[in-house]
């Protein structure tokens, strides 16, 4: 039995360790700011959970996020330095890639089929791709558009010069179509969608199920290798949202519905179900890179000289934080600094 | 709780604690060996699953390239049995546990499998046709997903290797941390009963060493404070044991000191007559020698005579004091009329008391007839007188004898000036005599004493400075006589 004498000083030494340990604070974590642009799309899921659940503030990120109508232009903001890294499809970044700009992709975002494709007037008389020849056909430039475009043309045994290609934005794309300008446009989701459907009057929808789309997420070598902190806590809070959909599926939902409004449940429904929304760096991106690379190169883009698209992913952070993600084969010869 | 339960119990625990390490050790060894052959052996088959399907897609692609040289139905055939053997190693594959990302990369493979057989199809029925471009773009296309969908399962399936292996070194880890518990725990078990043995055991039995160490010095064993296993019931042995032994050393010591004492005062008592009667014997010779009277001579045997009874009544005395203090006084009672007895001893003293010029007076109740050791109590009722002319020289001395239902009462009562106060606690102790007091052992009253109690009685004593004192005895009348000291 303990003397009265050690029964008071025992307790006292553990008020005293507790005083202490509660007097060594951990150091502040410094507030870093990541300027990030995206475009305002049910693939950017992961960020608008993140920014819900203020998994950036967790991790002491203030994020500084822009929205852009496509990804091409977030993408041309993060060049021109205006962004520390940008939401963006592959096309768009295989044709900066190839017009010789020092880009790296940090992680894929989203994949999936069918939400890209050709929304075709009711009554331009075009029931299949190999419909298409002679027709106006709206289609942005430089993004996915053209390359799922490209995709149904060669489907129906059609070369691009075969269609009359009116280049715009995919809102003017829209309208045009709807006063019947346009015999079809090339759309991306929510617009496709929302520009086709079973009525009389609706466009009907055309697209290849052979064209996956992928969203990711994207920056020059140089303000990533000097953002590394940022971009590391950026994808941490990334990961916890990805983990959080896991656990709680429906959170992609009541995500996305307060945000795309205008689409209906079946609609809402339909993207979600064509969609996969994991972080990740594969071999299906280096795959869907250099196919992409080969078919603007034949279509006769420019390639940058020694581009190798395997340098263009950066593997090197997410296998730090989540190695499961990670299932490139190849790893690349120009690894971030 | 008894001594061997409580050193049993630890060693209990220290084995059970052991037990569970080496079990726990055991456990974790046998889960990490089954969950490392059942991963390896699923990551295998699955390996070789999508080996075989790497192989499979690729026979495919060159078959398909091979169309200009292969007959068509060769090529049917060749494709048709390699689409059956993918879809069974699909369906082998979509049965494995997967976890993400594997289990979404087989699924966007088995969804890939629709488009990219019907693409075969158009690709082969294209031969005849015009679309061949067509019909091989959107083939090339979705072989290129599915090869690297496959590779992304090939890397998955990989690193599901790595998972197990972080897997078992979590697992190594706890097992680590409870081991190191359990350690902890064992080491802590085996101090405590270090310290348990040491404080239970080792300490009382140095404390007991140390006591009874001076046992010798007159100390005892103290008893274990509550302890009440076989430590406990040692020491309340060992501190009975050693209260005896220092009892009866000290009574010892008490019995040797008395032996002393009474060795030195008989020697001196004794030496004193021995003296006299040596020249007295002496200066008979020498009277003889020189022819001296009848009447001298007489005289001087008169007083060899005295001192030699003086010798007999010292030697009568010790051997008193010797049979009393071995219980061994032998009484010889009997009927006695004690007025008369008292008459006889009062009249035997009476040239006692006329030298001590005591006027003495009698008041005795007749007839009272008691059954006592008659020549015991005239040796007490001498001694009672004796004393009485001794230190009450020319006082009045009463003697009185009464009874009462119980009792027979016999006091002598002088009116001299009474015992001092020193001397009254040690009274009737042997040798116990007054400063100053005539010649003797001092064993009288002692002796005295001890004879009354023998018959049953008791001896009590008044007095007070300048009062006289009374030596009252009581006898028992009848039946009360102590049985043990009776002969």
């Amino acid at each position: 039995m303990l003397r009265p004498r050690r029964r008071v000083q025992i307790p006292g030494l553990l008020l005293l360790v507790a005083v202490g340990l509660a007097g060594c604070e951990q150091p502040p974590v410094p507030e870093l700011k990541l300027r990030v642009g995206y475009p305002d799309l049910p693939s950017t899921l992961l960020l608008y959970v993140a920014q819900d659940a203020r998994l950036f503030a967790a991790e002491h990120l203030q994020v500084e996020a822009k929205v852009f109508p496509t990804g091409r232009e977030a993408l041309a903001a993060a060049i021109a330095g205006d962004l520390d890294a940008a939401v963006v499809y592959s096309t768009p970044l295989v044709v900066a890639a190839m017009h010789g700009e020092d880009l790296v992709v940090l992680t894929t975002l989203h994949r999936s089929d069918g939400l890209t494709g050709l929304a075709v007037h009711p009554r331009a008389g075009i029931h299949g791709a190999a419909d298409l020849r002679g027709h106006r056909i709206g289609v942005t430039p430089g993004t996915s558009s053209q390359l799922a475009l490209d995709v149904v043309l060669a489907e129906g045994g059609l070369e691009p010069r075969e269609i009359e290609a009116v280049a715009g934005q995919p809102k003017e794309l829209m309208a045009a179509l709807a006063t019947g300008e346009l015999d079809a446009a090339s759309l991306w989701v929510p617009n496709l969608l929302l520009a086709t459907g079973t009525g009389p009057d609706q466009a009907r929808l055309l697209a290849s199920e052979v064209y996956a789309e992928m969203s990711m997420l994207a920056g020059t070598r140089p303000r990533i290798e000097a953002r590394r902190i940022e971009t590391r806590r950026f994808l941490r809070a990334l990961l916890k949202a990805q983990a959080m959909i896991h656990r709680r599926p429906q959170l992609v939902e009541s995500t996305l519905r307060p945000r795309f409004p205008q689409l209906d449940d079946q609609q809402l429904l339909t993207v979600v179900s064509h969609s996969r929304f994991e972080l990740g760096l594969s071999n299906l991106l280096l795959s869907t890179l250099r196919q992409e690379g080969a078919w603007l190169e034949q279509r006769g883009e420019p390639r940058a000289e020694r581009l190798q698209f395997r340098d263009v992913v950066a593997p090197a952070m997410l296998e730090e934080l989540a190695p499961e993600s990670v299932t490139l084969l190849s790893p690349p010869e120009r690894p971030l600094r | 709780m008894s001594l061997g339960r409580k050193l049993v119990g630890p060693q209990v625990l220290l084995l059970g604690l052991i037990a569970g390490l080496a079990a726990t050790q055991l456990l974790v060894a046998r889960s990490e060996r089954r969950q490392l052959e059942e991963t390896t052996q699923r990551l295998q088959q699955t390996g070789l699953r999508i080996q075989r399907l790497a192989q499979l897609f690729s026979d495919t692609e060159r078959d398909l390239l091979s169309e200009v040289f292969t007959r068509e139905d060769v090529l049917t055939r060749r494709i048709n049995a390699s689409d059956q053997e993918i879809d069974r190693l699909l369906e082998e594959l979509a049965l494995a546990d997967w976890r993400p990302p594997g289990g979404t990369l087989l699924q966007d493979l088995r969804r890939l499998r629709g488009p990219l057989v019907e693409a075969q199809r158009a690709l082969l029925r294209s031969r005849a046709g015009g679309e061949s471009r067509s019909a091989f773009v959107r083939w090339w296309f979705l072989d290129q997903r599915a090869n690297a969908a496959l590779a992304d399962l090939s890397a998955d399936n990989l690193k599901g290797a790595d998972r197990i292996l972080a897997q078992v070194g979590t697992t190594r880890r706890r097992s680590d941390v409870l081991l190191l518990t359990l350690t902890l725990l064992c080491a802590l078990t085996v101090l405590g009963m270090t310290l348990y043995v040491f404080r239970g055991v080792i300490a009382p039995l140095v404390r007991l060493t140390a006591a009874s160490q001076t046992v010798g010095d007159g100390s005892t064993v103290p008893v274990l404070p509550g302890r009440r296993d076989e430590l406990g019931a040692l020491s309340r042995v060992l501190a009975e044991t050693t209260d005896r032994l220092v009892s009866t050393n000290a009574e010892l010591q008490e019995s040797l000191a008395v032996r002393e004492r009474f060795l030195s005062i008989a020697a001196h008592e004794l030496r004193t007559p021995l003296t006299s009667l040596s020249l007295q014997l002496s200066l008979i010779q020498r009277r003889i020698e020189q022819g001296a009277d009848r009447e001298t001579l007489r005289a001087n045997a008169d007083a060899l005579g005295r001192q030699a009874r003086r010798l007999t009544q010292l030697v009568g005395e010790l051997l008193d004091v010797t049979r009393i203090q071995r219980g061994r006084l032998d009484l010889h009672r009997e009927p006695v009329r004690l007025d008369a007895l008292v008459q006889e001893v009062c009249a035997r003293c009476a040239p006692l008391l006329d030298a001590g010029q005591n006027r003495l007076t009698l008041a005795l109740e007749p007839d009272v007839l008691c059954e006592v050791d008659p020549s015991r109590l005239d040796q007490v009722l001498v001694n009672l007188l004796g004393n009485a002319a001794r230190h009450a020289r020319g006082a009045e001395i009463e003697v009185r004898l009464w009874t009462t239902p119980g009792e027979t009462c016999l006091r002598v009562r002088d009116s001299g000036p009474g015992i001092p106060e020193a001397m009254r606690v040690r009274l009737f102790e042997p040798f116990a005599r007054a400063p100053g007091a005539a010649p003797g052992l001092g064993l009288g009253l002692y002796i005295s004493r001890e004879i009354v109690e023998a018959h049953g009685g008791r001896i009590e004593t008044t007095t007070a400075r300048g009062e006289g004192t009374a030596f009252t005895v009581h006898l028992p009348r009848a039946g009360r006589l102590r049985s043990a000291r009776t002969g």
